[in-house]
């Protein structure tokens, strides 16, 4: 009798993966690795046009209609006139630019209430802040507190006091130029014939990333020096942060001031100084001061608006909601000259929606694809039932 | 060995030559002229970009990108998928491209890359452009974000531009390839995520004023969308102009492609019209070689008895 023996395959895992590992590298040096050969067949890509088209022209309608409902007042003020004076302000400023404080007043009147969060900004045109050389002139470093003398900036670097050469904070054209025109908002109210002002917010109106790159170099101050052993961790710029003039050894806007005492303004800042930018909220100065920081964030395009202020839509107020609608007035102050450039100066009042400002750019765009999409998918099914070859 | 190390190609017996020309030269042929194609469009998007910046930026020279995308776009985001394409691709299998050796005319004629290619690549990349410029500008223009602050510098239209880019000219990488093996996915992919990985970590080594640029960017609205169009926008024209043409005028590599898609062929070595070197199934006295010192060759081939065969064979009907 035969008995038959059979033969168990008893491959280690080991075997098996070296196994494989030839395989796999007898595939790839073969040029046989397994592979996706995608095709473009009829029944994969006229339907994907087609709800592509459709959903397109969709998302087009929807973004039209969310830019529609955002509400936005513009007010050109390049050429307004104050209240006494045989010229207007940008001529006054033209003919001596040391002149200060001519104020000018508008009306306006807010057809619709403006829904909750409504945001102030101020519009330039013909102003290239994307230039190189604009761009170039500032000291990134010199902005997160680590006060230094530049040659970036020249020649806005230095400024010449009493014969002596004093650095400049902030240094460089994009320091210099810093828009420095200011509004103040107020609601008649007709029943009472009472003016309100606008509570307006200046924080929280930059990037907050931006804010974590500017410092005040507070810290330099008592860089040299350290705390009495007992205070262990405690330092003495820690003793009160919650009220700045209680902290350190005395207050703060001092302290920025002493900071930066060996420095000094732009020129074209006149007899404004960096410590003075926000005298109220000690957060928001010297080189924290957020219009600074929204200020060199420098724009793409000629053609821009940067973020003034936000409404302080206090809980309890009239303004908790919207911004009503009804008559305002309108003072500013206009201080920066710009018809030498042709350009215009511009206040916005606007709110947003989910996406963005008011602009009607891309749902047409979307709209405008999406239909020549479903031609273009119409007309390949056409071609291809007519002329499309049928393969065998 | 003298020989083969002063050559540009060696094969070790004459039924190579074969293979060697109908599939590894055939598949070069390709690849070489997909990788130029791609290399010259992907480079004119990126340049152009520029110069429809400087209309903008007062034609002050003043570059769109950050500094460090600049440097590391042709070496580190985009070189990599090409890279793999020029490996791997391929667009029928080794058997097809032994079976029809029509396969080879477009070599012969410089069909996949000649002026006229060359030509429609640079307009490619000059349309990409346009497209990629014009749209963020439009979105981005006096943008703000839904908590108002703005959204229209310079650095970050320089990263929407850039974010957009990368995935433009992934995308078209990946219409590109018809051959996706594992590399090419893991390059592709790997790609756009090392972009990303590198622009979030790195944005502020050269120019602190990138820093939150891609951050911001990304948690915009406005920026997805667009970013949606403009991959429509650039990819449905060349995935309708590849079906029309494969629709209407297939070449003989598309027939070819449609074929081992829809039926597996196997390999049948004896319809094959190379009956000559068929026989390397049996064993010979003869050989090949040319130095050798047995018999070869010569006395079958003069004789003509080769020949004949040959010329007594119907050729094979194409489908």
């Amino acid at each position: 009798m035969r008995t038959k023996v059979r033969i168990i395959n008893t491959k280690s895992s080991k075997d098996k993966f070296n196994e494989f590992l030839e395989s796999t590298i007898k595939a790839f040096k073969q040029q046989q690795l397994p592979a996706w050969k995608p095709f473009f067949t009829c029944g994969t890509v006229l339907p994907s046009f087609f709800l592509l088209g459709i959903a397109s022209v969709t998302i087009g309608v929807g973004l039209l209609f969310l830019s529609s409902r955002v509400q936005q007042f513009e007010l050109d003020y390049t050429h307004c006139w104050p209240l006494y004076g045989m010229t207007s302000c940008a001529q006054r400023l033209e003919d001596n630019p040391d002149s200060e404080g001519c104020k000018c007043w508008y009306k306006f009147e807010l057809n619709e209430d403006f829904e909750s969060s409504v945001y102030i900004y101020y519009a330039l045109t013909n102003y290239y802040q994307n230039h190189r050389m604009y761009e170039n002139s500032m000291d990134s470093y010199q902005l997160s507190g680590k006060l230094q003398a530049s040659s970036d900036c020249a020649p806005y670097q230095y400024k010449e006091i009493y014969g002596q050469l004093v650095p400049i904070v902030p240094c460089g054209i994009v320091g210099n130029t810093f828009f420095n025109d200011s509004f103040r908002i107020w609601r008649h109210d007709l029943i009472s014939d009472l003016a309100q002002e606008v509570p307006l917010l200046f924080t929280g109106i930059s990037w907050p990333s931006d804010q974590n790159m500017f410092h005040n170099p507070i810290e330099v101050v008592y860089s040299n020096f350290t705390n009495p052993p007992n205070w262990r961790h405690r330092h003495i710029w820690q003793l009160d942060p919650k009220n700045p003039n209680n902290n350190g050894l005395r207050n703060e806007a001092l302290i920025v001031k002493v900071v930066y005492s060996n420095f000094t303004n732009p020129p074209n800042w006149r007899h404004r100084h960096i410590w003075q930018l926000d005298p109220k909220n000690p957060n928001n100065n010297g080189l924290r001061n957020e219009a600074l920081i929204v200020w060199f964030r420098t724009a793409a395009f000629p053609e821009f608006r940067k973020l003034y202020a936000r409404i302080n839509h206090l809980i309890g107020s009239v303004y908790e909601r919207s911004l009503p609608n009804g008559h305002y007035f309108l003072e500013i102050s206009y201080n920066y000259p710009v018809i030498k450039f042709d350009g215009h100066k511009s206040l916005i009042i606007s709110n947003t929606s989910w996406i963005g400002g008011r602009n009607s750019f891309l749902g047409i765009a979307y709209i405008i694809f999406g239909v020549i999409e479903l031609i273009m998918t119409l007309c390949l099914l056409f071609i291809y039932k007519k002329y499309g070859m049928r393969y065998s | 060995m003298q020989a083969v190390l002063s050559s540009d190609f060696s094969i070790a017996q004459f039924r190579f030559l074969e293979r060697l020309l109908l599939v590894h030269g055939r598949w070069s042929y390709l690849r070489m002229c997909k990788f130029l194609r791609y290399f010259f469009y992907k480079n004119f998007t990126f340049t152009l970009c520029h110069l429809w910046y400087a209309f903008f930026s007062g034609f002050s020279a003043q570059t769109l990108y950050d500094p460090i995308f600049i440097s590391c776009y042709n070496v580190f985001y985009t070189s990599l998928p090409v890279l793999a394409m020029g490996i791997f691709d391929q667009d029928v299998d080794d058997r097809v491209s032994l079976r029809y050796p029509l396969l080879y005319t477009p070599g012969h004629e410089g069909l996949l890359f000649n002026k006229l290619e060359f030509l429609k690549s640079v307009a490619h990349g000059i349309v990409s452009s346009l497209i990629l410029f014009f749209i963020p500008y439009g979105t981005f223009r006096n943008a703000v974000s839904t908590d108002g602050v703005n959204l229209d510098d310079h650095q970050l239209f320089g990263t929407v531009v850039s974010t957009m880019l990368v995935l433009v000219v992934t995308a078209q990488i990946a219409l590109d390839t018809a051959y996706w093996t594992i590399f090419n996915h893991v390059v592709i992919w790997g790609s756009v995520a090392f972009y990303f990985a590198t622009t979030l970590v790195l944005s502020d080594l050269f120019e602190m004023s990138y820093l939150g640029a891609l951050r911001m960017t990304l948690s915009s609205g406005q920026f997805w969308f667009a970013l949606f169009l403009v991959l429509t926008i650039l990819v449905v024209p060349v995935v309708a102009t590849r079906f029309y043409r494969t629709s209407t005028q297939p070449s003989l590599s598309d027939r070819c492609r449609y074929k081992q898609r829809v039926s597996r062929l196997r390999a049948r070595p004896e319809r094959l019209v190379r009956r000559g070197s068929a026989r390397t199934s049996r064993r010979s006295v003869r050989s090949g070689y040319a130095f050798a010192h047995q018999e070869g060759f010569g006395r079958l081939i003069t004789s003509g008895k080769i020949m004949k065969q040959h010329k007594s064979e119907a050729p094979t009907p194409m489908p």
